[in-house]
């Protein structure tokens, strides 16, 4: 009797021994995609450049959680909210699309090609327009409602699209669960005046790079393991607010 | 299979990662030793798995095969860790070891006590302790009778109380 007394004590002490009292926690959401309009995040999965752009930019504002970094996002994204437009120039490697999704594919093993995506935001609507350096002086329209392509100044292809919603990433309270709910990790890290934050996705992994003391986004990569090796298909160089529309 | 199965499924993919969340996190993270890391296998999992439509709609026990494939991907993440640290045996243990005060130290304190177990033992105790699950779930999720998942938990405190004992730490 003494021995199964001191049995259940010593089994109590090893239970206490093994009960996690320091157990971390963790605020990831999992919620089914829903397939009722493409989602930028579904969209960067096949590659569209635009959603690519547009994440490294977006998330690149929104992404930066830390208490110490809450100024920066806060003002990143005031200042974001307060433009009219967003102007974003980008090199992606891309191949053409025989398709009818959209013209090229971003691609490891494509040509690197410049661009422009011009954010615009008309009435509260969201509108987007990619300008591509190539022969045909392609573009890409995209205004909620429909596609549009237009080569050499005539429009060449024209069909009905629900665009890309970018409403989750108005705001550092829509775009939080969003991202996890979609499967997608945000992570920062700081480095002197920068602030580093990436995303950890299936195929894509994007990484935005702020200034501490500009308190703005200064550029955002896309790469992802291609043959062993992290390959860089996407590279945002500038990114400009407020800027006049062009003539075209 | 029809699209809307496949499409129920991942809907009840989401919500069983959703409900289980806590437990699956708790129980990467006694495995890994790293809640960053116990964050990234859970995404990788519920990744791979809305990938794999069709084949969740011939899953039976989704929920067995959750607690599985994370349990795998635990073990590879570890197997694939460069230098392996070697993990220290319970002859070195110490009272003070014992008495732990932050995450890490409580990590390294069960790890050290699991590595004196066979696997089928701490697959068990940790499922048990830190996956929050009840010895039929176990059972399902191991593929093994249930009084052999209650055997396994008894024989693995049973062992570890006698360790403990021999070297005089309770």
């Amino acid at each position: 009797m003494k021995t199964n007394n001191l049995d259940n004590f010593s089994d109590e002490r090893i239970m206490n021994l093994l009960t996690p009292r320091f157990a971390p926690t963790t605020n990831l959401e999992f919620k089914a995609p829903t397939s009722r309009r493409r989602t930028l995040w579904q969209v960067a999965r096949i590659g569209a450049v635009a959603a690519m752009v547009a994440v490294a930019v977006f998330v690149g504002i929104s992404g930066v959680q830390t208490s110490t970094a809450r100024d920066i996002v806060e003002r990143a994204l005031t200042q974001l909210l307060e433009s009219d437009n967003c102007l974003v120039r980008f090199t992606a490697n891309v191949t053409e699309n025989n398709n009818s999704g959209e013209l090229y594919d971003v691609d490891f093993d494509g040509t690197p090609m410049q661009g422009t995506l011009e954010i615009r935001k008309e009435d509260s609507k969201i509108k987007m327009a990619i300008k591509w350096q190539d022969d045909e002086r392609s573009m890409e329209l995209y205004d909620g409602q429909t596609y549009r392509r237009y080569q050499n100044g005539q429009l060449v292809l024209e069909r009905p699209d629900e665009g890309i919603d970018l409403t989750p990433l108005t705001s550092l309270e829509k775009l939080k669960p969003y991202a996890a709910a979609m499967g997608l990790l945000l992570k920062f890290r700081e480095e002197d005046d920068m602030i580093l934050v990436s995303t950890r996705g299936d195929k894509v992994e994007i990484v935005a790079r702020f200034s501490k003391s500009k308190g703005c986004l200064l550029d955002a990569e896309c790469s992802g393991l291609y043959n062993g090796q992290q390959v860089t298909v996407l590279t945002v160089d500038q990114i400009d607010f407020n800027v006049p529309p062009a003539e075209e | 299979m029809t699209l809307q199965t496949e499409k129920q499924q991942l809907t009840r993919l989401a919500e069983l990662m959703q409900s289980e969340r806590d437990n699956l996190f708790r129980y990467a993270c006694y495995r890994l030793g790293s809640a960053a890391e116990a964050d990234d296998v859970i995404q990788d999992l519920y990744l791979r798995l809305s990938k794999q439509k069709a084949r969740l709609t011939e899953i039976y026990d989704l929920r067995g095969y959750i607690y599985r494939s994370l349990s795998n991907s635990c073990t590879s993440i570890l197997r694939s860790r460069k230098p392996l640290a070697p993990i220290q045996t319970l002859d070195t243990l110490s009272s003070e070891d014992l008495a732990t005060t932050d995450f890490e130290q409580e990590y390294r304190l069960i790890e050290r006590l699991m590595a004196h177990l066979p696997d089928e033992q701490s697959e068990v105790i940790r499922l048990r302790i830190y996956g929050g699950q009840q010895f039929d779930e176990i059972a399902s999720i191991c593929n093994i009778p249930l009084t052999t998942a209650k055997s396994r938990f008894r024989y693995g405190i049973d062992k570890l109380r006698e360790a403990l004992e021999e070297r005089g730490l309770i």
